[in-house]
């Protein structure tokens, strides 16, 4: 009966994943499914709003505008060299961008559990999906702060400091999604276990942010509190995002080492995770 | 020569239940006296290989591990033990329109719906034309989903379905959509989709279906294979040990 050997099957079903597993081959031949997943998630976030994309700067116009008044304004706490409006809008775009990529992403499991239970696809391919379409919405955002930058420059006389750090910002780009996509492959496996974490998430990130220089610049930070800041790996990308536009942060090559690391090793975890929880979950929901 | 396009070697499934772990329910439940089981037996020990061109029905109570096998087949759930080997590109059907988004209109259904069964954009393009055709649903196309009654997303969902152009298809019956028109109009659909050469697994009640269209028939019985061969033969077996209570 079994005439064929392995190697000559185009697919073997076996009970136990192995460990570690990237079928990129896979994950390419469905590439399509991948590009519509994006257009769909970036299409219908905004539907049946009356404001339409116009969400995409709000947002963080809203936040900047806030921010400024209460933490610039009122409690007078110090942003550096650059208007308070640039460093504001400048973190909150790139910190905006990785604690949504983590949100979406962690409800991998949870928000798509009617699809998983009934056809087969590469599972990865719904976080990448969430990952890049919160790209573009970065992509956009970056936009409107090269906007507003700009006009710093052109009436309110702000110099350019632009620098050799901007040719930085791709793999900033890059680390900064892997950091998303990796903490909450990990959060999306884990939460098809433990539902508690949905709700520890949502406001998780939002605490997390104190521990970021969104705020803060690092410079200001107290030597007791330093240290925390400089564990989070999202820390050196702010930074070094500022200080290749608005001559605030700083360029710290130790610090953006440690998020690069921090960031492959995170997703190396999530996909060993990831990989384990997408052939069990079905049969645990 | 025949090729072998799928073989099953012991494969069995269990479902581990999870005992509930909110900790003011442990505290207030007194769990000595549950008497749930812990696991279920799903599938024991399943063996049987199609050739190419095989369209194996499976037929069998609830509860006898038809959907699971499926489900294995078609690799939503994994196998507990054993082993499947399959030749070909594999397009289950367990469900009629998976993942459509009401927010979406139909094309842009079609190609979400087309590409999560494994066609390629392309591939969805090509036959776009006759999707729509088929599907009965004209101008409406244009419209988001939700706009439509639950018959018109069932036959679109069944329009996607009957045009893909896998090696192997699983499926789980899916005829009953739409009104009378449609519902012909899907056999004769699905008749020729049997017909043209496809190895496939068919799940199904509806006996009838099984002996027209499958050349094989499968009887699960409490998760184990009780009878496998030619259809006539197993389908009359199967009607004398199981007259319907009139």
């Amino acid at each position: 009966m079994n005439t064929k050997k392995e190697e000559q099957w185009d697919l073997i079903i076996k009970p136990r994943a192995p460990f570690f597993s990237l079928n990129l081959q896979e994950l390419w031949q469905y590439r399509d499914l991948l590009l519509l997943m994006v257009k769909r998630d970036v299409t219908t976030v905004y539907k049946q709003t009356v404001l339409g994309p116009l969400w995409f700067f709000l947002q963080p116009v809203l936040t900047t505008i806030i921010f400024t008044i209460v933490f610039s304004e009122i409690a007078k706490l110090p942003t550096g060299k650059p208007p308070a409006v640039l460093f504001y809008l400048s973190g909150l775009i790139v910190w905006n961008f990785f604690s949504e990529t983590l949100l979406n992403t962690s409800k991998t499991f949870t928000e798509n559990a009617a699809v998983f239970g009934k056809v087969y696809f590469p599972r990865l391919i719904i976080p990448l999906a969430k990952t890049i379409s919160g790209f573009l919405k970065f992509f956009i955002q970056l936009g409107l702060f090269l906007l507003v930058l700009s006009f710093f420059h052109l009436f309110r006389g702000l110099p350019y400091t632009f620098n050799a750090a901007l040719f930085f910002l791709p793999v900033l780009f890059v680390f900064m999604s892997l950091l998303g996509l990796g903490a909450g492959i990990i959060l999306s496996s884990l939460t098809t276990k433990y539902r508690d974490l949905v709700f520890l998430i949502a406001f998780g990130v939002q605490l997390l942010m104190y521990a970021t220089p969104v705020i803060i610049p690092l410079a200001d930070v107290p030597d007791q509190y330093l240290w925390i800041m400089k564990l989070n790996p999202m820390t050196s990308i702010i930074e070094t995002f500022r200080y290749a536009f608005i001559d605030a942060g700083s360029f710290d090559l130790l610090g953006l080492s440690y998020s690069a690391g921090f960031a492959l090793f995170l997703l190396f975890l999530g996909m060993v995770i990831f990989n384990r929880v997408e052939k069990t979950f079905i049969d645990t929901v | 020569m025949k090729q072998p396009a799928i073989i099953v070697e012991g494969v069995s499934k269990v479902y581990k239940l999870r005992a509930n772990r909110n900790l003011f329910f442990k505290f207030f439940a007194n769990q000595h006296k549950s008497k749930a089981p812990l696991e279920i037996q799903a599938l024991t020990d399943v063996s049987f290989s199609l050739d190419q061109g095989d369209v194996l029905g499976v037929i069998g109570g609830n509860g006898d591990g038809k959907s699971t096998l499926l489900k294995i087949l078609s690799q939503v759930t994994f196998p507990s033990a054993g082993k499947v080997s399959l030749t070909g590109r594999v397009s289950s059907l367990l469900e009629i329109g998976t993942g459509f988004h009401s927010d979406l209109n139909g094309i842009d259904n079609i190609f979400i719906n087309g590409t999560l069964l494994g066609m390629s954009k392309k591939e969805v393009e090509a036959r776009l034309e006759e999707i729509v055709e088929f599907s009965g649903i004209g101008d409406l196309i244009h419209l988001p989903v939700k706009t439509y009654s639950s018959g018109m997303t069932m036959r679109l969902g069944f329009s996607v379905a009957a045009h893909l152009d896998s090696e192997i298809l699983l499926l789980d019956e899916v005829f009953a959509v739409g009104d009378l028109d449609f519902q012909a109009k899907a056999i004769s659909k699905i008749e020729t989709l049997f017909k043209r050469g496809k190895t496939i697994v068919y799940v199904s009640h509806d006996i009838q279906s099984i002996r027209r269209l499958c050349t094989k028939c499968l009887i699960l019985e409490k998760g184990r294979v009780k009878r496998i061969g030619e259809v006539d033969q197993i389908v009359n077996e199967y009607l004398q040990n199981n007259r319907p209570m009139v």
